[in-house]
């Protein structure tokens, strides 16, 4: 007691909530609302979502509990829409390459269906993150249902997976029910992302692009039943492709050669391929295979190739080319660009129009091409050794969900002149090396 | 004499040194005064504080001593709860001789730590990729001479070999899973050699000083580095290697004083003085890690020229007991925008109360208490990439000397 006294303190802030009502709050949105991380939703990963991040901040002033559709499965939860299959986690482990350098090797936990269990009756759910869900399945009545026009991960939570009518609920049937009283909308990511994975070679309609006409639609009747019963909130934009590490991380000259390498590989190329020593472009398949090309400036491969035949086998020369369906070109990479710009020009005029806040998520996934520092640590968007995305270079870490978190309170700080805290980044769980 | 003299520079004690980046510890009279002795001659430790009363004091003298420091600091980040800083024990000691070798001239001997830190936060803190452990010491051995102009006039001085050490430990944002986070811990030392010199001038009731300590710089090259906890990843790709080497090196400021002493009646003096410190203004100093470039970091920044101010009285209570009382205010040379964890410096006030007993007639035992209390300092805008927050710090010191005369 004596000594305890002994020590100075400082006070506590006064925490002000300002114009907003930050009660019942609800996060709308796809994978990194739900708090994916290693590509899969994880209970570490879900308890350090962004939306529960800003509960905590929230209930300083007036907020009030915050509760997810949290999974249970040890290995966690994920699903490949390519290969229309569970997986668990992504992982990484020691690997040496052929040269014996050591490199980090991805790998996939299985998925643990044993475990896999419906959710739906412990709603309403504050975060309705679903992975996976584009602008207009948020009022799909079958999205809730097993099976392919369904969605797995909101399948899992949904009040009602249409057992009986053949119908589901619908994810803003489903938000609705929580009454609330602010919202974080982050709408869009997902309707880009699908083609960019497919390396922009769509083998269903699934794949493609949502077109923008359609997206503006899905926004405008998303919003409408956010701000049905006078709501406040934020809406943010989505990143571009390019900023996240799965389609940044591999350079698209990576291809180290000294020149006696070059000099055979030369002798075995077609025309318009010439390598020299030093770094060289990587060779790529045209789409629909038989003719190759060497990769441009700005073109992006994708973090699903080989890393051990890139490093090792020859991959991304004459004799090994990339896939085209690994590599998003550079008439893809507009298509998926200009997508962007017009969804986001939609977020930022329906946020305007409706007297919402905007929080620029757009411009913060492009600022993490630069280190910045917080607390003496650096982030920035490297893969492994940024610190923001975690193994599988689409979804952040902890670390990288409480900088996403820092914006969305700054954004709302400024307009509902609320001044509630940013989150201490470094406290929450970071890159994990093997 | 000469036995026990050379006793003393063997026993160099390896133990001591400190923890406030002027200590203040360097005589337990003086800590018991506020620090304020410029213009007195009141024991042995005038070889540190002024040389040039030394030859003032009657006949030959050793006097010894030891402090507990208990640096206490509260940091409160943007985001949430207070943290805590305190300090292992730090124990800076002093030990000064003189001997009277002739009428006027008087021989001295002076080992003590003048400046230092240690600032320990919890390993687990929000600051600690910046740093966990943070310990500066000195240890100065300074030979003195002090001689007597005139009746009223003496001066003095020695030369100031200064050894300072410089240690950090911080973490670094890197992890393997189910390990402690990736660490760093640097130590090095060197040293660098000054002056001391002082004028003292007495009169019936009247004693001026005025002193001059000159500016160090205490290189320290070749330090040791030591990585801790770092994952195969980055063992293997040689980003850390093992055997770099960190330098930095250690700032220490010259201080003007001046003094004046005051017998207020046969019980009662009272010593009133200004220090000057002038930190160099030069280039900031950095650490830097061989090969590790991202972990180059700024050394704490302290510039400009700053004042303290003391006040400090003695009063004879008994034949054999006195007491002492203080005060002052010193400021920080470090300015806003530099304020670092390392140590969170600020303008202080400084209370202090002592007492002196005669437990002999040669043997006298001191004690002194000391309470500072450090100005609430903020540093730096919300939501920019610095370490932000608010800091606060106290520090308790509690000392116990022996003087011994002959």
């Amino acid at each position: 007691m004596l000594l305890s006294s002994c020590k100075p303190e400082l006070d506590e802030p006064n925490y002000t909530a300002g114009d907003a009502d930050f009660s019942v709050f609800l996060s709308v949105g796809g994978g990194t609302t739900a708090g994916m991380t290693d590509n899969a939703l994880l209970p570490s990963g879900q308890l350090n979502s962004f939306p529960a991040l800003l509960s905590t901040r929230f209930q300083l002033v007036n907020g009030g509990a915050f509760i997810q559709p949290v999974t249970s499965l040890v290995n966690g939860f994920s699903y490949d829409f390519l290969a229309s299959k569970g997986t668990g986690k992504t992982y990484f482990t020691n690997k040496s390459d052929c040269k014996g350098l050591l490199f980090l090797k991805s790998d996939t936990l299985p998925f643990d269906s044993a475990s896999f269990r419906w959710l739906g009756s412990q709603g309403p759910f504050n975060n309705m993150g679903v992975p996976g869900a584009r602008s207009f399945n948020f009022y799909s009545q079958t999205f809730g249902k097993m099976g392919l026009s369904g969605n797995p991960f909101f399948f899992r939570m949904a009040s009602d997976t249409g057992g009986t009518t053949g119908l589901s609920s619908t994810v803003l049937g489903d938000a609705a029910r929580v009454e609330h009283t602010f919202f974080t909308m982050w709408v869009g990511m997902e309707d880009v992302l699908f083609y960019a994975l497919s390396g922009g070679e769509p083998s269903s309609a699934f794949f493609e692009i949502t077109p923008v006409v359609q997206f503006n639609a899905a926004v405008d009747t998303i919003v409408n039943a956010l701000v049905a019963n006078g709501a406040s909130g934020v809406v943010a934009s989505i990143p571009d492709i390019e900023d996240l590490p799965y389609f940044n991380a591999i350079p698209y000259n990576g291809l180290s050669l000294t020149q006696a390498e070059a000099d055979s590989l030369n002798q075995v190329s077609p025309p318009g391929i010439g390598f020299e020593a030093g770094l060289n472009a990587y060779v790529v398949a045209n789409p629909g295979g038989g003719s190759i090309r060497q990769l441009g400036k700005g073109e992006l491969i994708m973090l699903n190739v080989s890393m051990d035949s890139l490093r090792c086998g020859a991959l991304g020369t004459p004799q090994r080319p990339i896939l085209s369906t690994q590599v998003i070109d550079s008439s893809e990479l507009a298509l998926l660009r200009n997508a962007v710009t017009s969804y986001n020009n939609k977020l930022r005029n329906t946020a305007t129009a409706r007297n919402l806040a905007f929080a620029d998520m757009h411009a913060l996934y492009k600022s993490w091409s630069r280190t910045s520092g917080y607390n003496g640590a650096a982030y920035s968007n490297a893969y492994i050794t940024g610190g923001i995305f975690s193994s599988d270079g689409l979804h952040p870490t902890g670390r990288g969900y409480a900088i996403i978190a820092n914006e969305f309170i700054r954004v709302i700080n400024t307009v509902y002149k609320s001044n509630l805290p940013p989150c201490d980044v470094n406290s929450y769980a970071g890159f994990q090396f093997p | 004499m000469r036995r026990i003299l050379s006793a003393v520079l063997l026993m160099l004690p390896a133990w001591l040194y400190a923890g406030g980046f002027q200590l203040g510890t360097q005589g337990q009279q003086v800590m018991g005064m506020g620090g304020s002795v410029t213009g007195f001659a009141l024991d042995a430790s005038s070889a540190f504080y002024n040389p040039g009363a030394l030859i003032s004091l009657k006949g030959s003298s050793i006097d010894a001593g030891v402090s507990l420091l208990m640096p206490e600091i509260v940091f409160r980040g943007t985001y949430g709860g207070n943290e805590y800083a305190g300090s292992s024990l730090a124990l800076p000691a002093y030990i000064y001789g003189m001997y009277k070798f002739r009428e006027r001239l008087v021989f001295g001997l002076s080992v003590n730590s003048p400046f230092g830190f240690h600032t320990r936060w919890e390993d687990d803190w929000s600051g600690r990729y910046i740093v966990q452990n943070s310990r500066l010491s000195t240890l100065c051995v300074q030979p003195t001479a002090s001689f007597r102009v005139n009746d009223w006039l003496s001066i003095g001085g020695g030369a100031v070999l200064t050894r300072g050490t410089y240690e950090q430990q911080r973490a670094l944002n890197i992890r393997q899973g189910g390990s402690p986070e990736a660490g760093v811990q640097l130590k090095g030392s060197g040293s660098a050699l000054g002056v001391n010199a002082g004028v003292f001038a007495e009169w019936s009731k009247t004693s001026l000083g005025l002193t001059y300590r000159s500016a160090m710089e205490v290189p320290i090259d070749d330090g040791e580095v030591v990585f801790n906890s770092l994952p195969a990843f980055y063992t293997s790709t040689g980003a850390f290697p093992s055997g770099s080497v960190f330098s930095t090196a250690i700032r220490l400021p010259s201080v003007i004083s001046f003094g004046i002493g005051r017998t207020v009646d046969e019980n009662m003096k009272l010593n009133l003085e200004v220090n000057v410190y002038s930190w160099n203004q030069s280039e900031p100093i950095q650490y830097s890690v061989e090969k590790v470039p991202y972990l180059t970091s700024e050394m704490l920044a302290m510039e400009g020229t700053i004042l303290a101010v003391r006040l400090g009285g003695q009063y004879r209570y008994s034949a054999k007991l006195a007491l002492l009382a203080g005060l002052a205010f010193e400021q920080t040379p470090v300015q806003g925008g530099d304020v670092s964890p390392m140590f969170p410096d600020a303008d202080r006030f400084v209370f202090s109360g002592g007492a002196t007993y005669k437990v002999k007639e040669r043997i006298a035992v001191n004690v002194a208490l000391r309470f500072e209390n450090m100005k609430e300092r903020r540093e730096a805008e919300e939501f920019t990439d610095q370490l932000i927050g608010t800091y606060k710090s106290y520090t308790y010191v509690a000392g116990i000397g022996i003087n011994y005369s002959f």
